[in-house]
């Protein structure tokens, strides 16, 4: 055993107090203050405070935190959570497809494109993008149905989580021309309460993630010449000719 | 005073099983970037989180808002760790952080915080203990860690109640192991001379 001075005994309590030393070292330190009354003075009170340190650190271990943390955290989280969109690339008679939908609802159709390309649209709205037909089939269902001419209405949830206010609203209201019947960019941009925004109702529908089923296909303009259209307007034609609609060349 | 031969061992080596209680998925490095295994994290460590951000600021509502702080900034940081980080100890260091930010902004807040902070019971040391006499004792020890310069309440506490290692807390506090354990050192003797007297009346 290695024998300790008085001092090398005293400079050892902090260490014995945090729990630093190992039993060799601390029988060490016993077999000092078995014969020294002044060091065990000082290494009893020391483990008298280690004793009451123990004992606050007991209550501190049994001191769960209130149950609200845990589950207002995992809220937070979601929040700030990439959240997840399904996709599958499907062929229409109106070429490639892809179809993309969160949990939320169907928040893209993308006409051809490249895998790369879906990505950065997803990226660029905090999406992560996981190929998942299942999840997807509920949509296609309805669009198949709709382009062999069996469906005239969607009954899908729709995700606008993506976009701005201003095309949400030009988009509601387009989504309530129905099946067959044709609008003009003006009508929309009154029936939106902004009469003067016809330039920005057609950059807004423009910008549609959901073709198809919000029908952008069915604005055209006032002067009844078909408009423009993100897929091309080989598609426009093709989705009004679908749905029985003869249109003066434009 | 006193205590009798072999029970003395017992007392030294109670401690070193804290430590073992480290628990959690703590040791998995790889995908790591789903919620579960966040979640995992947050269910792992979230109490002694919380305890130790409660006894550094000593007030449970304080401590709800930091220990969330804590956690969100951790889930923040969480996809761009590399490798095999020793998880427990990053939390505690955003924890203390965190605390340390919160502290010094209540610093150059005003004294009503600190009127609050006062008027607050501290929660801890209540009716879990039945001898009024220790659990006074057991208050004021914790009051005068509270009173303990910063460094070494950092190092005291995540030494002696989290049972981190002097190289973990020497990362968190930006210092050496050498700095680290002698900061821990200078707080109990401190502490062992505030309460000389006491600690020698209350036996053992």
């Amino acid at each position: 055993m290695k024998e300790l001075s008085c001092d090398e005994v005293v400079a050892r309590v902090p260490a014995l107090v945090v729990g630093d030393l190992d039993a060799s070292e601390i029988a060490a330190i016993e077999w000092h203050t078995a014969t020294c009354e002044e060091c065990a003075e000082e290494v009893d009170q020391g483990r008298a405070l280690s004793l009451l340190l123990d004992d606050l650190s007991a209550l501190h271990r049994t001191t769960e935190p209130p149950d609200g943390i845990l589950s207002r955290l995992q809220e937070r989280l979601r929040a700030e959570l990439p959240q997840t969109a399904a996709y599958e690339r499907v062929d229409s008679p109106l070429g490639p497809l892809y179809v993309v939908a969160t949990e939320r609802g169907l928040c893209r159709i993308a006409y051809g494109g490249s895998e790369d390309d879906l990505a950065a649209w997803a990226g660029k709205h905090g999406l992560q993008l996981v190929h998942d037909a299942a999840a997807v089939r509920p949509y296609l269902g309805q669009l198949r149905e709709y382009f062999a001419g069996k469906r005239q209405q969607f009954d899908v949830p729709i995700d606008l989580s993506a976009v701005t206010p201003f095309t949400r609203r030009v988009l509601e209201a387009t989504a309530t021309v129905p099946f067959g019947r044709l609008i003009t960019y003006r009508d929309v941009a009154r029936q939106i309460g902004q009469p003067g925004a016809t330039r920005a109702v057609g950059n807004a529908l423009g910008s549609n993630p959901v073709p198809i089923v919000v029908p952008c296909h069915r604005v055209i303009r006032s002067d009844g010449t078909i408009g423009g259209y993100t897929g091309g307007l080989q598609i426009k034609w093709h989705l009004l000719e679908i749905e029985g609609v003869t249109l003066a060349t434009g | 005073m006193g205590g009798g031969g072999t029970g003395r061992f017992h007392i030294w080596s109670s401690r070193g099983s804290y430590k073992q209680e480290a628990h959690g998925p703590g040791g998995r490095g790889e995908g790591v970037t789903d919620i579960a295994t966040f979640e995992g994290l947050v269910a792992g460590h979230q109490a002694e989180i919380y305890a130790y951000i409660l006894r550094m600021v000593r007030h449970d509502g304080e401590a709800q808002d930091l220990c969330q702080e804590t956690f969100l900034r951790a889930y923040r940081a969480f996809g761009g760790l590399q490798g095999e980080p020793n998880y427990r100890a990053w939390l505690y260091r955003i924890a203390t952080n965190t605390t340390l930010n919160a502290l010094r902004q209540r610093r150059s807040g005003e004294r009503a915080i600190e009127t609050l902070a006062a008027s607050q019971p501290v929660a801890t040391v209540d009716e879990q203990v039945e001898d009024l006499e220790r659990r006074t004792l057991l208050t004021r020890i914790e009051a005068a860690i509270h009173e303990l310069p910063m460094k070494q309440r950092i190092a005291f506490t995540q030494r002696r109640f989290a049972g981190l290692s002097y190289a973990e807390i020497a990362e968190c506090l930006g210092t050496t192991e050498e700095a680290a354990r002698a900061n821990v050192y200078q707080a109990v003797r401190k502490l062992r001379a505030q309460f000389s007297a006491e600690l020698s009346e209350v036996g053992l």
